[in-house]
Parts: C-alpha cells; structure tokens; sequence
C-alpha cells in the first residue's frame, strides 16, 4: 500500500560519531570527566586502601607505605588520584546546585564547568606541590 | 531485580548518592582542616596517634562507608548504561558488589585493628 503522505526527500544529512573529532560542549565535558573519575576511583579504591592499611599497622609495614609512596610513579598515582577525587567532588558540588535549579541557564552552566575545571586544577597543583 | 512494591527505589539511590556525597565533602573540608592545625607528627607513631581518638576513627569509618556506598550506586549506574545484556550486568554487578563489600569490611578491621 502506497503511504498517503507525501515522500520526505532524501538528504544527506552530516553524521559523525568519531570520538576523536567530536568536540565536546564543556558541560559535557565536565560530565564525562565526572563519570571516568569516579570509576576510576572505584577501581583504585583497594590500592588506597592498602596503603592506609601499611601505614597504620606496624611500625616496619610503614616503611613499606613511605617506600612505596616516595617513588615518582606512585607519586604520579597520587596525583592522578587526588585529581579525580577533587574533580569529582567539584563537579558533583556543581550537580547539587543544579539539582536545586541554579545554574541551569547555558551561559551559567558553561561557566560552573569552567570553574570545576579551574578550581579542581589548582587544588590538585597544590596537592602536587606538596607531595614533591 | 526492581520490587514494583516500592515505587521509592529509584529516588532512594538518588537520595543516598547526594547524602553520601555531602558526608563525603564535610568529611574532607574536616580532613583538610585537622591536617593545617592539627598535623601528624612525622613518622609512624605520630601518624599512629593521630588516629588514635575514637572519634576520628568514627568519622574516618563513616567518611569510608559514604564512599563505597556512593561507588555501589555509581558502579550500579554505570554498569545500566553500557551494559545491555541483563545476565552479563547481573554477574558484573555481584562482583563489583563483593569488592566493595569486602572494601567495607576492611575498612573497618583498618581502623580498628589498630593496637
């Protein structure tokens, strides 16, 4: 049966879902970060865990903590770690304001994840200045 | 597996999340704070007695507890968005739940173990 209504014209309309290209809106961006941190924190969660474990045990397991965490990779682990908490804690502030309705309009919303950005940044800067 | 019984489930994970997450930003503003006026003498039994008040170990516990609750509820979300096929999410979902239970577990043995 014919459709009673007249045919849509066929147009080629641009698609791409090339992750490498897709430029991200900040909010976006912001959203992202929050869900890959928080993963990622999941997965380290055991590995902090250790180390408080180590450095609250004995005396000689303490050792093994301050070995284990003066070295630059585990320094850099730190570092990886307190970003993703601060940018998680930021960003997450950000999604409590919104839940209660502020900051909803878009030029607001591109500014909060600005300031997530910025401000998790410099908090972990700090963190990484103190840790070295 | 939702129980049609209780239309508050998915508002509770909402809610539980950002109570969580609210224990958990007090927890750490505390943290930071206690470690500007209050810091650890270095080495391990300056380390050691800082944790010795009943009351840090207390809010420590329940900062660890807010966390991996938070983490169960992320990981749940997580899992529901990329993984379609419900046996698969099921398994995922059990193990991801036994790590953070045994995390919880430790956790406390961590803090209470502690001579």
């Amino acid at each position: 049966m014919a459709s009673p209504y007249p045919k849509a014209p066929k147009r080629k309309r641009p698609k791409n879902l090339n992750l490498l290209t897709i430029r991200l809106p900040i909010p976006a961006l912001v959203s992202i970060m929050h869900r890959v941190s928080g993963a990622f924190l999941f997965m380290l969660l055991p590995v902090l865990l250790w180390v408080l474990h180590q450095s609250l045990a004995n005396p000689e397991s303490y050792q093994i903590a301050q070995a284990v965490l003066s070295h630059p990779i585990a320094k850099l682990i730190c570092l990886a770690v307190t970003w993703a908490y601060l940018h998680h804690a930021c960003a997450g502030i950000r999604h409590l304001a919104l839940d209660a309705h502020y900051g909803l309009r878009l030029n607001y919303a591109r500014a909060t994840s600005r300031a997530v950005l910025i401000i998790s940044g410099l908090l972990t800067l700090r963190m990484g200045i103190w840790l070295w | 597996m939702v129980d049609r019984k209780k239309p508050a489930h998915g508002f509770s994970d909402w809610a539980w999340q950002r109570a969580t997450a609210i224990t958990m930003v007090i927890y750490s503003v505390l943290l930071a704070i206690r470690f500007v006026v209050d810091a650890p003498v270095a080495g391990f039994d300056g380390w050691h007695a800082w944790f010795a008040p009943f009351s840090f170990r207390a809010m420590t516990l329940l900062f660890l507890w807010a966390l991996i609750y938070h983490a169960w509820l992320g990981v749940k979300e997580i899992l529901m968005d990329y993984v379609h096929n419900i046996g698969i999410r099921a398994k995922l979902q059990s193990v991801f739940g036994l790590v953070l239970l045994g995390d919880a577990v430790w956790a406390v043995y961590i803090l209470w173990s502690l001579a």
